[in-house]
């Protein structure tokens, strides 16, 4: 039996308004990820205040939350494109340390 | 490029082009045209905000002009009080406190009395001691020191650091170098984002914007005679985002204004660049999926002419190439560079104009240095003499004394009043319009009907029929011709009835979302002929194919005027001569359409697999007849179905049909991979027209829910008649690129019919009956649900699906179209006297209809009909409230009972979708009325369409956006009184309000007075409260506080 | 040697290099009525000068050689290059004016009679100084007659900006203005070798004027209201140039025999 060998990578999410998802994706994939998970419905409260998590026809007026995970070389430029969404836009970013066991899956 | 980007930076880039671009609205391609608010993208501000931002972003006018607004007072449409109210705060938050200046009497004077544009412009020189010697009658005096420092702050203003270079060289020298840009620019997006107009396409369209553009470039001879640099420039294989960076690196603009040069770099060409933005983010818009571009490659492209330019510029004249250098210039030689922006921003004074040109060519700095010495002083001295007489002309006009005190003020004193009187002009478009609503307001609710406590709402006895109409404004007379004439009861739903979906038309090829622009459909409802004959074509439809086809071939010109000529001939003359008739010829050739059904059902799973084998045995058909010229009758069946397991990869081997008729096996190989990649018979693709059929028609459960909320929302719950017509609408002219915004808004600038009818299927389906009368909602046997069109052009409402109707209703189906052309004779009565065509149109209603038919079909008519035009009032309410009132076409009418929605979810799909596209269409029609040039496209005169999705004035320009000059005004005064959607809502405050508060798109529009609501509550007596200024005010009584603030600071 | 006669005639009647006095003559006038004379009045006095000359020298002399005919060409050309880039109104007429009147010495070189050469430099001196006249007006409206600031004054100003069009257009040889015929006796006069200066002379003319009348009509409109030009004065105008008119239709009928 061989033991899963677990690798460290970085783990980046974002909550932003469904409104600007296309462009949180499409600049991840020019970042060169290889994958991501959307997660819609996400309601919270922030500095620009709360936010229900209804659904009326489309995800524009709702928060939605992305994840991807990445090597630690990708971070700096992710954030550093990002830098300028968020100076104009409601939504947060966190960075975590994350371990994967299927490390084609995040990079190569 | 010698920079070479990190990824982050390149990541960046995009992000800021991103973020710039936010507040340019997109545009859609005016196919299906979509009313929407020029300043969509900043309407999470509140609106005056959000206008004197827009308006300093587009160079435009977000008010109308002064004796515009004094007009409307003259005419009775201002409120005096509410205008007074408003200067009042003003005057007391702005107290300038000028002694002897009674500041709100000469506010007033100035708002109503003044024949003025604009009573302070701006000014370089002028200050309170000028001002002061000028009414003295003395020149003004500006010291030397003082000067340098006010050069330099008047040159900070006209050469500000974020605005892109090439204005500022322009505003330097008069290089002329924007115009070139914009029509290189433009140029190079007619080429690339051409939707099938042009015959010869732009190679390698595929690869991008940007690259196919550097491509042509490269060998473009009118690129290269502006320099050499070009050369270099385009040289090489460099990535937009690097491009954008180099180049605004090179040009010196420091990085923390790239985001503000980017924002005014895109708005110089608002339209194009609205449509980049629209193509890049609309899901599955087809030609953006062939030739993808977006806004990152659209700045690259205008970055790197601009900088071909700016170079040859510095060659030829001698002008700056960047940043630093132009800082220096300015610096070292404030004096010239001040005389230069005068004389090429038009500012000189004229007489003088020759002289700075002459001492400005000599290119000697002692000679202009004396001329601007001398020039300055000529300057102030006639600014302020302007600005004088125009005081003393003002308060002559205040009278009592004002003259005598204005001599006598201060340097000071006058600054402080030249201040207060410069901050009021910027608000007093505003104050009008508020103004204005006001007297709308106090209209609408002196005409509104208010119901009895304890009367019923609704008709007690059954009425003859019953019709569902939108609540597009047009149909407001309609109903009330109708209601007028008899037994009618009528109803306002949004023109998509509360049914989503995408349409797939018999014989056109792709799907066509009929909702609001805002909703993306998930369904499919599909149109198949009743009697399914695909081969029969009138002969006439084939040659008139033939011939528009031709119309775009590069053999076109020789071709057709032999071939086809004498049959286009006859159209061009048939069209002028005689509109009507010869397009009832034109109708007859054609044949009429074969009568359809909508398909709403899900299919089973068995009827897909049915459909699908069905569509690849048709293709395999197609490609023996085609490929292999063997016809219909020659294959079997059997053979067939082999032919479609090989090319499905179920079976091996050579065919029956390839033995019998003698191929060899290479030759079916090749037949079979001709099937798999041309005709679409292969696994996959089978798995995915399975996929999309399985988003064919809507579940019984979703088909009952769409009855159901359409019936409850609105009200109608029983005493339901024989004939329940759900009608949707749509406009017809002829030779008009923005017929689309004549249709149906609710239904995303198309026809409301399909959805009409497929409403009327699940209505009419025993099945969601049977559930419905589980939920409550008894529909007796005899009630028949019938699908109509009312066409806005013409007035004419025609029903369809009629050979659906159950034979006993036939009885009564003569009168209830008697009395449908009797409404919409009446229609068009009153219409056609707005339209100003002639006596002889007005003498009777027959009269009248047929001069609207003969506007309709005229193809040289730029105003068919006025369509949206005069959009005022959005009603959410009873009938109760409006019936039997002339609103002059004037409102959306939504049916709304508040008494069948106790917890407000109605009230939220309706203040979230119709209200909304409500919104939407007023305020496109509310800035194309104020500035008919820059917010609207111009006269439709000088129109050219582009591309097949946009119009352009003249032989080159911008896309246009908005509405044109002849929708909107008549006789060169607006026609569409530009004032905000005044939402009257007759429900209880808290649950408007909880309703607010739980949608926050709605709640930034309403709480940013996008639209004025005006809540009628049913609770307490009917009051009228309208929201203003974050406050809720009793319109009639306004000194009363009656709501409490906590109740508005949660919803808030 | 060349007689001082014909060099006082060629500053007054202008030819380059001492068409620089002419043009600086006419500049020094202040006030527009004043102009407008002179620039009706110094050619005509060159041309009187030149009438009293003795044939031999004008028609086998100085005046009939080819440099001096180059020289009239070059004149011409070099003024209606510089009109170009003008607009400035009383600027842009006198160099427009300068350009046409120097093409008097090319019929002077031919023998015409004395009546003939003074009726050639009306053609072009008459609207000339109607230009100076209008210049003057808008002055007093506007501040000065500088074109292309703050265009549209076709619309605000109609009646001054027809007046000004039309008398553009009298000035560069349009056809039934008597210019046009001058013009075209000038074609008749020169050997086809050098006929290509005259045809460039025609192609910057036109260029010019279209370039004049663009920032004359079109733009958008500045702010405030102006006073237009009252009827009478108007319609004075319009008989003037209706009255040039109809002696450039005359007129032509002696040129082309008819």
């Amino acid at each position: 039996m061989t033991s899963a060998q677990l690798h460290s990578l970085k783990k980046i999410e974002l909550v932003l308004e469904g409104a600007h998802r296309d462009f949180a994706t499409d600049l991840l994939e020019r970042a060169g990820v290889k994958g991501y998970t959307v997660l819609g419905g996400v309601s919270g409260k922030g500095s620009h205040g709360l936010y229900p998590s209804h659904l009326m026809f489309n995800e524009d007026d709702v928060l939605i939350m992305v994840v991807v995970v990445v090597p630690e070389e990708l971070v700096a430029p992710i954030l550093e494109g990002l830098t300028p969404f968020f100076d104009q836009h409601p939504g947060v970013m966190f960075v975590s340390d994350v371990q994967v066991s299927r490390l084609t899956k995040f990079t190569g | 490029m010698d920079r070479d980007l990190s990824l982050g930076e390149r990541l960046k880039i995009r992000a800021m082009v991103y973020v710039a671009s936010e507040p340019i609205a997109r545009f859609w391609p005016m196919r299906t045209f979509i009313h929407h608010n020029p300043l969509f993208g900043l309407e999470h501000r509140p609106f005056p905000e959000a206008v004197a931002e827009g308006t300093s972003l587009f160079h435009a006018r977000g008010y109308l002009t002064r004796q515009q607004y004094q007009e409307y007072r003259r005419a009775g449409r201002v409120d005096d009080e509410a205008l007074a109210r408003r200067i009042g705060a003003f005057a007391a938050a702005h107290d300038p406190g000028v002694p002897g200046v009674d500041l709100e009497r000469w506010l007033w004077c100035l708002a109503v009395d003044a024949d003025l544009a604009q009573l302070c412009p701006p000014a370089d020189w002028l200050d309170g001691a000028a001002l002061a010697a000028a009414l003295r009658g003395r020149r003004p005096e500006v010291a030397e020191e003082e000067r340098h420092a006010r050069l330099l702050a008047i040159l900070e203003r006209r050469l500000p650091p974020d605005a892109p270079f090439h204005e500022r060289v322009d505003a330097l020298f008069g290089t002329g170098i924007g115009p070139a840009v914009d029509e290189l620019v433009i140029k190079a997006c007619l080429d690339f984002f051409d939707e099938g107009q042009s015959v010869w396409g732009v190679p390698g369209r595929e690869r991008g914007f940007f690259p196919a553009w550097r491509d042509v470039a490269r060998r473009d001879l009118r690129l290269l005679i502006h320099g050499r640099a070009s050369g270099r420039l385009l040289a090489e294989e460099a990535d937009p985002e690097a491009v954008v960076a180099s180049i605004l690196a090179d040009l010196g603009i420091p990085e923390e204004h790239w985001q503000a040069t980017i924002l005014r770099e895109l708005t110089h060409l608002h339209g194009w660049a609205g449509f980049v933005r629209f193509r890049q983010q609309a899901p599955g818009y087809y030609w953006a999926a062939r030739f993808p571009a977006d806004l990152v490659d659209f700045l690259a492209v205008r970055l790197v002419v601009e900088r071909i330019l700016v170079l040859e510029a510095a060659r030829r004249h001698r002008s700056p190439a960047d940043a630093q250098a132009l800082a220096e210039l300015v610096a070292a030689d404030p004096a010239g560079a001040y005389l230069r922006t005068e004389l090429h921003g038009g500012t000189v004074l004229p007489g003088w104009a020759q002289r700075v040109e002459q001492a400005l060519a000599r290119r000697r700095p002692a000679a202009w240095q004396r001329l601007a010495a001398r020039y300055i002083e000529a300057k102030a001295h006639h600014e302020a003499a302007e600005q004088a007489g125009a005081l003393r002309r003002l308060a002559e006009q205040v009278g009592g004394g004002a003259p005598t005190v204005l001599q006598e003020l201060g340097p000071h004193e006058l600054d402080r009043l030249l201040g207060a009187l410069r901050a009021w002009e910027r608000e007093e478009g505003y104050a009008f319009l508020v103004a204005m609503e006001s007297r709308a307001i106090t209209d609408l609710v002196r005409r509104v009907r208010v119901p009895e406590p304890g009367t019923p709402t609704r008709p007690t006895r059954r009425p003859f029929a019953q019709a569902f109409f939108c609540i597009d404004v047009r149909s407001e007379p309609l109903r009330r011709h109708l209601e007028a004439l008899g037994d009618y009861e009528t109803f306002g739903i949004a023109g998509f009835f509360g049914v989503p979906m995408a349409f797939l038309e018999y014989g056109n090829g792709s799907e066509q979302p009929l909702c609001p622009a805002i909703m993306t459909p998930k369904n499919l409802v599909a149109e198949i002929p009743a009697g399914l004959r695909l081969e029969e074509e009138p002969l006439f439809g084939a040659l008139s194919e033939v011939s528009h086809g031709l119309k775009q071939s590069v053999m076109a010109p020789f071709v057709a005027v032999e071939a086809v000529g004498l049959l286009f001939g006859l159209g061009l003359v048939g069209r002028t001569l005689w509109p009507v008739g010869y397009h009832r010829l034109r109708d007859r050739f054609h044949g009429g359409e074969p009568p359809t059904r909508l398909l709403v059902d899900k299919l089973s799973a068995d009827q897909a697999d049915s459909i699908v084998r069905a569509v690849q045995r048709a293709m395999i058909v197609q490609a023996l007849a085609r490929e292999l010229r063997v016809a219909r009758d020659q294959v079997t069946d059997d053979e067939v179905r082999e032919l479609r397991e090989i090319a499905l990869g179920n079976a091996e081997g050579p065919s029956a049909l390839a033995t019998r008729l003698g191929l060899s096996e290479a030759a079916e190989a090749r037949f079979v991979e001709t099937l798999r990649s041309v005709y679409r018979v292969e696994r996959r693709e089978a798995a995915r027209q399975l996929e999309r059929l399985g988003r064919l028609g809507f579940s019984l459960e979703e088909q009952v829910q769409f009855v159901a909320r359409a019936l409850t929302s609105t009200g109608l719950t029983s005493n339901f008649s024989r004939f329940v017509l759900i009608v949707g609408h749509e406009s017809l002219s002829r030779n008009n690129p923005y017929e689309s915004a004549l249709d149906c808004g609710a239904a995303g600038g198309a026809h409301g019919l399909p959805n009409a009818r497929a409403f009327c299927a699940m209505a009419n389906k025993p099945e969601v009956r049977l559930r419905l009368r589980e939920l409550g909602i008894v529909v007796p046997e005899d009630t028949w649900f019938v699908p109509g069109s009312h066409t806005t052009t013409t007035d004419e409402v025609t029903l369809a699906d009629l050979d659906q109707l159950p034979s006993r209703h036939l009885l009564y189906l003569e009168r209830l179209q008697a009395g449908l052309a009797a409404a919409g004779r009446r229609c068009a009565a009153e219409r056609v006297r707005t339209l100003g065509l002639g006596s002889r149109a007005e003498r009777s209603p027959q009269a009248a209809a047929q001069a609207a038919r003969r506007q309709a079909n005229d193809w040289s008519q730029v105003r068919p009909e006025w369509g949206l035009s005069r959009n005022l009032y959005g009603i959410v309410g009873g009938r109760h409230l409006t019936e039997g009132v002339d609103l002059g076409g004037r409102a959306f009418l939504l049916s709304y009972d508040h008494r069948f929605d106790p917890d407000g979810r109605f009230l939220e799909n309706l203040l979230s979708a119709p209200v909304v596209v409500g919104e939407w269409i007023n305020l496109e029609h509310y800035f194309s009325t104020v500035d008919p040039h820059r917010f609207g496209s111009g006269s439709k005169v000088y129109h050219n369409v582009a591309g097949r999705f946009g119009v352009m004035t003249g032989n080159q320009s911008d896309l246009r956006t908005g509405l044109p000059l002849q929708t909107l005004y008549k006789d060169r005064r607006p026609y569409h009184e530009p004032m905000r959607l005044v939402a009257l809502v007759e429900a209880p405050v808290r649950l408007v309000l909880a309703v607010v508060q739980r949608l926050p798109k709605v709640r930034s529009l309403v709480f940013g007075e996008w639209i004025r609501v005006v809540v009628l509550d049913p609770e307490d007596g009917y009051r009228v409260l309208v929201l203003e200024d974050g406050r809720l005010v009793d319109h009639l009584d306004p000194t009363s506080e009656p709501c409490t603030p906590t109740v508005l600071e949660e919803a808030r | 040697m060349v007689d001082l006669r014909v060099l006082a005639a060629a500053c007054l009647l202008p030819v380059f290099p001492l068409s620089a006095l002419f043009n600086q003559l006419v500049e020094q006038v202040r006030h527009p009525a004043a102009r407008a004379l002179a620039v009706l009045g110094l050619p005509e006095a060159g041309a009187a000068l030149l009438e009293g000359l003795p044939r031999h020298t004008l028609v086998r002399g100085v005046v009939h050689s080819p440099a001096v005919v180059a020289l009239v060409l070059f004149t011409s050309l070099l003024y209606a290059l510089r009109a170009l880039s003008v607009r400035e109104v009383t600027l842009w007429a006198r160099l427009v004016a300068t350009s046409g009147l120097s093409l008097d010495w090319l019929l002077v070189g031919t023998g015409a009679p004395a009546r003939s050469v003074e009726l050639f430099a009306l053609a072009w001196s008459v609207p000339a100084a109607l230009l100076m006249v209008w210049a003057g007006l808008f002055s007093a409206r506007l501040g000065g007659a500088y074109l292309g600031l703050r265009g549209g004054l076709a619309a605000r100003l109609p009646r001054l900006s027809w007046l000004v069009a039309l008398s553009a257009l009298a000035l560069v040889a349009t056809p039934l203005f008597p210019s046009f015929f001058g013009l075209l006796h000038v074609v008749d006069v020169l050997p086809l070798s050098q006929l290509w200066a005259v045809l460039g002379v025609l192609f910057l003319w036109a260029w010019a004027t279209g370039r004049f009348l663009g920032h004359l009509l079109f733009g958008t409109p500045g702010a405030g209201p102006v006073a237009d030009l009252p009827v009478v004065p108007a319609s004075l105008g319009v008989v003037v140039l209706a009255g040039l008119v109809v002696l450039g239709v005359l007129w032509s009928g002696r040129w082309t025999g008819i």
